[in-house]
């Protein structure tokens, strides 16, 4: 299957957001000043970290497919 | 005998603060300007990228920005404070600390040779604040070369001195879906900043900072090639980001 790069980006987010709120945890959002909602420092550090893996194992999976 | 030496590795890169990469006259207009990059950031949004800093060297950015001077780095864009527009930095915060730093002599002048490794295995974002399209186009792009990428937007297509070549660099910002159309056609992507309900063009995709969480640093799409990106604005900037359109929009 091939998906484009905004694709891939969009769909590494979609997981990453699933198993960010998997076991039920409750994902704490702030709001800005501007009224832009944006996850707090720590979960922020928690979905990149998923985020990171999720790219990198599809990355390396389309490796395997080429 | 020989005797221990210890490290002869160069400075970490954390030792730095950031880097003078340009100064010169600015593009827009030939007044002197100065292009910073610093190396660590409180941005959440962008995450830990590199920022370039496009000030003018010769006033303070707060008051460049209240007696407008600061067309030679923000050109003709709509959200000048100066046009009682809604540019979302606070330019008393880190463009005015950049700035004073940069008169306190912290930042060295870049040297490739000495410097480049700073830069070769981060991120980097064009313009944190002022316009990337108000340095030589040369310049930016020798600064978008460093890194492992690029992030930028400008708003100054329509800029009598604007060089079309930084459709390679930066998103070309847009206010109306109309406008956004009319860079497209002329071969730009476009980051479109809408209001809450707006429709999203067939052709654009939703900030995904803005609809996904992810930071800049991860996403990576608005380097001027990806994608047409269309972002909303909220609370209290939107009031002000409407009056704007209808002033400026067409």
């Amino acid at each position: 299957m091939k998906i484009k790069d905004h694709e891939k980006v969009e769909l590494c987010c979609e997981i990453a957001f699933s198993m960010l709120s998997l076991d039920g945890y409750h994902i704490q959002m702030v709001t800005d000043a501007y009224g832009n909602e944006s996850y707090s420092e720590k979960d922020q550090d928690r979905f990149n970290m998923i985020y990171g893996v999720v790219m990198e194992l599809i990355d390396n999976a389309r490796g395997v497919a080429k | 005998m020989q005797y221990l030496t210890g490290s002869t590795k160069k400075k970490p890169a954390s030792a730095e603060r950031g880097f003078i990469m340009y100064q010169g006259p600015s593009s827009l207009d030939g007044q002197p300007i100065v292009v910073v990059a610093t190396m660590t950031t409180n941005n959440a949004k962008t995450g830990q990228m590199i920022q370039t800093w496009i000030l003018r060297d010769d006033i303070n950015p707060v008051e460049a920005s209240k007696i407008g001077q600061d067309s030679s780095i923000c050109g003709n864009c709509p959200h000048r404070h100066y046009n009682g527009g809604a540019c979302y930095v606070n330019i008393g915060q880190a463009p005015n600390s950049v700035y004073k730093g940069y008169k306190r002599g912290i930042y060295p002048v870049f040297s490739f040779d000495d410097h480049a490794q700073y830069f070769s295995h981060r991120k980097i974002r064009l313009g944190a604040y002022g316009d990337p399209a108000a340095v030589p186009f040369g310049v930016m792009r020798s600064i978008a070369d460093l890194g492992l990428g690029f992030t930028g937007y400008t708003h100054q297509a329509d800029h009598k001195s604007f060089d079309s070549r930084f459709f390679e660099l930066c998103q070309v910002s847009a206010d109306t879906p109309r406008q956004a159309a009319k860079f497209q056609a002329l071969g730009a992507k476009t980051f479109r900043v809408a209001l809450v309900g707006d429709a999203l063009a067939d052709s654009e995709i939703e900030c995904l900072s803005d609809s996904k969480g992810i930071q800049c640093i991860d996403c990576m799409l608005c380097d001027g090639t990806s994608k047409n990106i269309a972002i909303t604005v909220h609370g209290s900037r939107s009031n002000r980001f409407k009056s704007n359109l209808i002033a400026v929009g067409g």
